[in-house]
């Protein structure tokens, strides 16, 4: 092993640290017997060295780990404290920041414009409504046939509610108005039958009624409808059901009915 | 790996279970205490550095490498805990206060030798405190807290043998600075 000053000092070093081979040591004490004077120089720095382990220094106070301790809970609650709901972040971090808050408006209009239906879809959704459509009906034209009146009641409420009734609902509810034993549900299909008042064959069915209904509450009720909807072909049918008529409440109802669509 | 060294159980703070670093704590903080001594000479204020250390250990524990060495990457933070609050009050006043020695000097009033060493002793540590802060702090980091070279060289970005180098011209400095006290 070639040794030179440095390379000695090194081993030298080393040797403090108690860092080094056997033959490293041989090495370096061959090199210092030839050379005295880093002999000296060593042996000199050696005893500073060794000097250093006389150096006495002070413990620290116990209150140095009790604040360790207070740290440590410190953190481990606040940690606690700091765990996020994840709503709560996204919400604080949108308002912290307009550009966030600009992106994830972006963000939403796109999702909205990827979600829009395509031409598909739209007839695809025009289909399944016409379906649903139909299943009404068909619900509606079985409940009106059940016995109890609730369920008539039911059907004709729910036909009331059809945006488009085809010419099945309409006759179920003008059968229903003139044949229903049960004056309720006769009294519920009028109304029904009210939302389809712009239909030709619904107003003559309602001046119709006028004939075959028999009850004082259903006439009064069918004429305030003929009025409202201001049928003036009605006024006919009530003239002759006035003569007809014994009850002195229809014909005063009669009379009115005939005065208000004559003079609008 | 053995689950209970520095590596492994900075590694668990890392990942979340902080309350593994009491065992580290338990292993460092007197050695942060004495190098901080060492550097500052004052035992409240070492103290303060001792936490200041643990904790920005638990504020960037997400940076421990998983290939890390524990020792080095905390007496890094160490050292850069000193130089901030160094930075903040420039050099320190370092007391001329001797009082353990002179007790033990009063002790061993009668003993030649003994006197004789503690004066040394008492113009090592004066010519220890005129180092400038770098050569005290290497000389804090190899001689007092024992950390090898090649982690020390790790630590300042050099080479092992040119930290040797250093520390021997730091020993020499010191060596004919406190022999010329005693003339």
């Amino acid at each position: 092993m070639k040794i030179t000053n440095k390379k000695a000092e090194e081993l030298w070093q080393d040797k403090l640290a108690g860092n080094i081979s056997e033959n490293e040591e041989k090495a370096l004490k061959e090199f210092l017997l030839s050379n005295p004077e880093k002999a000296k120089e060593l042996k000199d720095l050696e005893q500073t060295w060794d000097l250093f382990e006389e150096i006495e220094r002070p413990e620290p106070s116990d209150s140095m780990n009790a604040r360790f301790e207070g740290m440590m809970a410190a953190y481990v609650e606040k940690q606690k404290e700091v765990r996020p709901n994840v709503l709560d972040w996204i919400v604080a971090q949108m308002t912290k920041s307009w550009q966030v808050g600009l992106a994830s408006l972006a963000m939403g209009l796109f999702i909205g414009w990827w979600m829009l239906p395509s031409q598909d879809q739209k007839q695809d959704i025009a289909q399944l409504s016409s379906e649903i459509q139909s299943m009404k009906e068909m619900m509606m034209l079985t409940l009106i046939e059940q016995p109890k009146a609730q369920e008539r009641i039911r059907a004709v409420n729910m036909a009331a509610e059809m945006p488009k009734a085809d010419e099945k609902v309409i006759n179920a509810l003008i059968s229903t108005l003139n044949h229903d034993d049960n004056i309720n549900v006769r009294l519920a299909s009028l109304e029904s039958l009210l939302r389809y008042a712009d239909e030709p064959d619904v107003r003559h069915a309602l001046v119709d009624a006028l004939k075959m209904q028999e009850s004082p509450l259903m006439l009064v009720a069918i004429a305030d409808v003929l009025v409202a909807i201001q049928e003036k072909s009605s006024v006919d049918a009530m003239e002759k059901l006035k003569e007809n008529t014994e009850d002195e409440f229809v014909k005063e109802k009669l009379n009115e009915s005939i005065e208000t669509l004559k003079n609008t | 790996m053995n689950l209970l060294e520095d590596h492994s159980l900075m590694l668990k703070v890392k990942e979340g279970e902080v309350e593994k670093l009491n065992l580290l704590y338990k292993r460092y903080s007197r050695r942060f205490f004495g190098f901080f001594y060492g550097m500052t000479n004052d035992g409240a204020t070492s103290e303060d550095l001792v936490q200041n250390v643990f904790m920005r250990i638990l504020k960037y524990k997400h940076t421990y490498k998983e290939n890390g060495d524990f020792e080095v990457w905390a007496f890094q933070m160490a050292r850069n805990v000193h130089h901030d609050h160094y930075r903040k009050n420039k050099r320190y006043a370092f007391q001329e206060d001797m009082n353990p020695y002179e007790e033990r000097l009063s002790e061993n009033i009668n003993q030649e030798v003994e006197m004789e060493k503690s004066d040394e002793l008492n113009y090592l540590q004066k010519a220890l405190a005129n180092l400038s802060e770098e050569k005290r702090e290497l000389i804090e980091l190899v001689r007092f807290q024992k950390v090898k070279y090649a982690k020390v060289a790790e630590m300042l970005g050099v080479t092992e043998s040119a930290i040797k180098v250093r520390v021997h011209r730091i020993l020499k400095e010191l060596r004919e600075s406190y022999i010329k006290m005693d003339v």
